[in-house]
């Protein structure tokens, strides 16, 4: 076996194993299947050439080698336009595999026209052919490396593998005819290094896994039906999800994006989790294009835009934004963007993109004016109490609580029943009555109603400040503050949380409680439904957690005292969970 | 005033004898100008002569820190102990679900916890970006302005090394911003760090002391050399 074969034939090993990762690895069954047809026609072509080379193979009639060499070159160009276009390149730019038509048609005209292998890159239609295919993949990555900030990087490795195929094709044959010696015939040594680039960028720009995998041929009752790209201004992102869970429990196929871990819902949405890594603007937009390509008319969320911009960078992200717009054209279907967190010049570079903006007000402040009405100036105090009551921040309150603060308000009456009688337990009612009916209208709100802007705080800016002051004295002020005593009694918070809370607090400082509700959250309980058997869960849980943070340390006295923290954090909730109540 | 020498040739001149103790220093500069390299510098100078410090990496593991340094001549081992690296970086990746884990709350949980145990007189956080998309800033000023009044309180000398775009103020153009969310404004001391163009094809590492309070200094650009160690002369032209 001479070297070239030798090459050729570990090429061929690489290719076999490339084709095998990408197999494996790839979440994109059509990128995949093209990847598999070029790294499947390299590696026949190489075999081949080392099979004959070695005596192994009877002599290949001249016209199916030739068919080969032209079907990788075709192959080559419609991967690479792929690897940019992703799953959308069948659907948006089908005309691409039109290369593919020449193939069997110049093969076959090969004995006629005397076209061999060996001089396959000379100048004549086949030749030109060959070189159009490469033409077409370079010209191609050399667009996407300078027009797209999100595919620069990947550009330069696509690159790298076109060069490298053009200088072990026509160049190398071209040299070696100059120095009057032998080419490869069908054989692309460069073949390896070429898909090697290819499979990076492939593995590199995948879709995150999105899951649960939503159910096709779905769509049935959808509310936000518009065909475009829809920017939802709020505090945090709670118009959004609400919308995302409300479409998605209308049969819509619906994919949240975002940072966190996914999550746990009940009304069938997909999500998938960005990771920190430099590759977030475009594995999500190749991830929203997986999701829309196959979903249509489908609705995708992107929970916080600023978590792009920081990961990857504002031109990438901006360019997300860009390609999201038009994914959701093509596609009918709609996308939710949310700018919090964003700077102020990133906002004006969105603004300046004319998405539709939504303006959404903040449910916590919402709920606050509408107590306003009808309680005075205490409404704040009994939303703290109630939020003390359920574990919330005021910030985490959204419009699914509302059921929640009117069983608690109603509770609170209910106790004072016992202490404030006749027409001011009637008057107190009658407060509570009106302010649930707006608290009922207000949370049936969807973002396509609270976007119309007639938020109970831009009215109560209009209402007569002092005359709801007057209405509280009018129940001589002491009624109010017993009701108000009474919510701040029942606010104590559930004692197994509180008391859990203390354990990690007084081991931890103020990052305990962090720590306890991080561990909540995975358990998918509130501070309200934690039990005795999830107390034993978390001890276990953040004692494996925990560990790892005296791992990071350095200074022995440190992991000790690290360590007896862990234990006795351990050791308190058991103690907790096998106590009495 | 108890100041607190970098113990770099050429920088204590420039800062007329070191760094007032207990300042909170904003290290600024593109990828690539020594912000590691220059702190780690310090500190490991003070460790060798006894004063302990403290680097919290969020971005690096422990391993390839040392790595890093120890290729530029800085031994771990040489400071006998008074060195400690806080590799955040790590229990980053150890962390399960570690997005959700509220960060900030623990790298005061350690930096604190720590200072009980190991009396630390100088603190480097590496690097301000990365604790802020860990911990996800919801009000990036407000929570930028609690962070750097809750280290002060610390009492040690902290530098903060912050991440800056590579193509603004690289050369030329005076450069009027050091820090994403005007930290620059809270902080009492900056140090600048640029790379300058130097003739048609070479470039130069700079550093600027922009402001250091309670400190007559030098406010020009000098050059950032690392020959035998680093040290900080005269621009040449």
């Amino acid at each position: 076996m001479n070297l070239s074969t030798a090459v050729v034939l570990g090429g061929v090993a690489v290719d076999g194993w490339l084709l095998g990762l990408v197999a494996i690895r790839g979440r994109r069954p059509w990128l995949q299947a093209t990847f598999a047809a070029c790294a499947l026609s390299f590696l026949v072509a190489g075999a081949s050439f080392v099979g004959r080379n070695e005596g192994l193979l009877p002599p290949v009639r001249e016209d199916v080698v030739l068919g080969l060499l032209l079907l990788t070159h075709a192959l080559t160009a419609i991967l690479v336009l792929g690897l940019i276009h992703g799953e959308a390149l069948p659907r948006q730019r089908a005309i691409t595999f039109l290369l593919l038509a020449p193939v069997p048609l110049l093969a076959s005209l090969a004995p006629a026209e005397g076209w061999t292998v060996a001089a396959a890159y000379e100048g004549n239609v086949l030749g030109g052919f060959l070189v159009l295919c490469l033409g077409v993949a370079l010209a191609e990555t050399i667009y996407a490396r300078h027009a797209s900030p999100m595919f620069a990087a990947h550009a330069f490795w696509m690159g790298v593998g076109v060069v490298s195929l053009i200088v072990a094709g026509p160049v190398y044959v071209y040299e070696l005819e100059l120095l009057g010696q032998a080419p490869l015939v069908g054989a692309n040594v460069a073949a390896p290094l070429a898909l090697a680039c290819f499979a990076r960028v492939a593995l590199l720009t995948d879709p995150y896994r999105i899951s649960p995998r939503p159910i096709r041929g779905r769509n049935a009752t959808a509310e936000l039906t518009t065909s475009d790209e829809i920017v939802f201004d709020e505090r945090r992102p709670k118009y959004a999800l609400r919308t995302a869970e409300h479409e998605a429990l209308s049969d819509r196929a619906t994919l949240l994006v975002g940072r966190g871990p996914p999550r746990m819902t009940t009304s069938g949405i997909s999500t998938a989790s960005v990771p920190a890594d430099r590759q977030a603007a475009l594995r999500t937009m190749t991830t929203a294009a997986e999701f829309l390509g196959s979903f249509p008319g489908g609705l995708l969320v992107l929970e916080d835009l600023a978590d792009l911009a920081a990961l990857s960078g504002w031109k990438p992200a901006l360019e997300v934004v860009v390609r999201l717009r038009h994914l959701a054209r093509d596609t009918g279907s709609t996308v939710v963007l949310c700018p919090s967190r964003l700077t102020e010049s990133e906002r004006k570079g969105l603004k300046d993109l004319d998405l539709p903006w939504w303006t959404l007000p903040d449910p916590a402040t919402e709920l606050v004016a509408i107590l306003k009405q009808s309680f005075g100036t205490g409404a704040v105090r009994l939303f703290d109490a109630f939020c003390r009551a359920h574990g919330l921040r005021p910030e985490d309150v959204t419009t699914d609580h509302v059921p929640a603060l009117q069983e608690f308000l109603s509770r609170a009456l209910t106790e004072l029943s016992g202490v404030v009688g006749g027409p001011a337990a009637h008057g107190l009612r009658s407060q509570y009555e009106a302010a649930a009916s707006v608290l009922r209208s207000f949370a049936a709100q969807g973002a396509v109603d609270a976007a119309r802007g007639k938020w109970p705080s831009r009215k109560a800016t209009d209402a007569n400040v002092e005359f709801v002051v007057t209405a509280a004295d009018y129940w001589k002020g002491k009624e109010m503050e017993e009701l108000f005593a009474a919510a701040d009694a029942l606010s104590e918070p559930e004692p197994l949380f509180e008391r859990a809370r203390t354990v990690f607090v007084d081991q931890l400082g103020e990052a305990g409680e962090g720590v306890l509700r991080t561990q909540l959250a995975r358990l998918g309980k509130k501070p309200e439904d934690l039990s005795k058997a999830d107390l034993v869960r978390i001890a276990d849980r953040a004692a494996v957690d925990l560990g790892s943070l005296a791992d990071v340390v350095d200074l022995p006295q440190e992991k000790d005292r690290i360590h007896r923290q862990i234990e006795s954090i351990r050791k308190n909730l058991v103690l907790i969970a096998e106590g009495p109540e | 005033m108890n100041r607190v020498p970098t113990k770099m040739e050429g920088l204590d001149e420039v800062l007329g004898g070191g760094i007032p103790a207990g300042s909170v220093v904003l290290v600024s500069g593109a990828p690539g100008t020594m912000k590691t390299s220059l702190t780690y510098h310090i500190l490991h100078a003070n460790a060798l002569a006894g004063v302990r410090g403290l680097y919290v990496s969020l971005e690096q593991s422990r391993a390839s820190l040392v790595d890093h340094t120890e290729g530029l001549g800085y031994r771990l081992e040489d400071t006998d102990g008074k060195l400690s690296i806080l590799d955040l970086g790590t229990l980053r990746k150890k962390l399960t679900g570690s997005t959700a884990q509220p960060w900030m709350d623990l790298f005061k949980l350690y930096t604190q916890g720590i200072r009980k145990s190991f009396d630390y007189r100088l603190l480097v956080l590496d690097s301000l970006d990365a604790l802020e998309i860990l911990a996800k800033f919801r009000e990036p000023r407000k929570e930028m302005f609690s962070l750097i009044h809750w280290l002060r309180d610390l009492q040690c000398t902290t530098f903060l090394l912050g991440e800056l775009s590579t193509d603004m103020g690289a050369n030329g153009s005076a450069r009027t911003a050091y820090a994403k969310h005007k930290e620059e404004y809270l902080a009492d001391g900056i140090f600048h760090l640029r790379l300058a163009r130097q003739g048609e094809f070479g470039m130069q590492r700079q550093l600027r002391v922009v402001k250091m309070r309670g400190t007559r200094h030098d406010t020009g650009y000098h050059a950032l050399v690392f020959d035998n160690g680093l040290r900080v002369t005269r621009i040449l032209a």
